[in-house]
């Protein structure tokens, strides 16, 4: 091993001990299955191995790891788009769980009162637990679509072009995504 | 969305839910407004999409899972292998 070699892999040893959990955490609000939330964080050090001479001239090291798995996540994604078809995009659309046929809210389906008043903190980990759990729980596409559009704040636009859905589609099933996850930090933290 | 200025609660939902991303046209965010003034259920959604979307942001920063040790272990030999390019 030469000076350089051992030098770049003392880095990247450094770079896992201290960014492995937060690639980890990224990675898992957006895939929901810890097998590809893995391969994406190793992904992400193979790349970061090859493209270690890039770095120097980088300044931050969290922004440069997390632009590159980001983009794993990306491919990751363009693959699943792919194997959609048509009808399982229509039970997303579906919100007869929510709304009777004249479109009022369902009795039991009603927002309740959450009680947060002004001055009210949620900065609570259990709280980040219970909304990373309820994201996991939104169908496949639902959690694409909502993952880039109110976490990462992509442009609509691109989401559409992305994920291969139209305009309409996509403010449905993002409506769709919030009834459910609205529904679902009511009923598990809420109510807790 | 049918024409008249009254809209149904699935209706006002989804005009809320559309109202951050895109600008609606005047006549929506009108029939939107007066159903807000009327139902407290979409008044209390509306409140309850802002709270999620500010929240979700901090998503990115609160560290909630950690990698289990067996997933880093092998992850570490497995970077341990690879050559570093000259």
């Amino acid at each position: 091993m030469t000076e350089k070699e051992k030098k770049d892999s003392k880095k990247i040893a450094s770079l896992f001990e201290n960014y492995s959990d937060y690639l980890y955490n990224y990675a898992i609000t957006r895939v929901n299955d810890v097998h590809i939330a893995e391969d994406l964080v190793q992904d992400t050090f193979v790349a970061a191995i090859k493209s270690i001479k890039n770095f120097e001239s980088k300044s931050k090291e969290s922004t440069w790891l997390t632009a590159i798995l980001k983009n794993k996540i990306i491919d990751h994604y363009r693959k699943k788009v792919n194997k959609y078809h048509q009808e399982s995009i229509d039970t997303l659309y579906n919100t007869n769980e929510y709304f009777d046929e004249r479109g009022s809210w369902r009795v039991d389906q009603r927002p309740a009162d959450w009680h947060l008043g002004s001055g009210h903190s949620i900065d609570q980990k259990e709280f980040y637990e219970i909304l990373q759990k309820c994201i996991s729980r939104l169908k496949e596409l639902q959690r694409m679509v909502f993952v880039m559009k109110l976490l990462d704040d992509e442009d609509t636009d691109d989401i559409c072009k992305e994920l291969k859905i139209t305009t309409s589609n996509y403010w449905v099933i993002i409506h769709r995504a919030k009834l459910q996850l609205r529904k679902c930090l009511e009923v598990t933290w809420i109510n807790n | 969305m049918k024409k008249g200025p009254m809209i149904s609660c699935e209706e006002a939902t989804q005009l809320v839910v559309m109202k951050n991303g895109e600008s609606l046209k005047f006549y929506d965010r009108m029939r939107l407004k007066v159903h807000l003034m009327m139902c407290k259920y979409c008044s209390r959604f509306e409140e309850q999409n802002r709270i999620i979307e500010e929240q979700i942001k901090k998503l990115n920063t609160v560290s909630v899972t950690e990698m289990p040790d067996d997933a880093k272990l092998r992850i570490e030999s497995k970077i341990d292998k690879i050559n570093y390019p000259k």
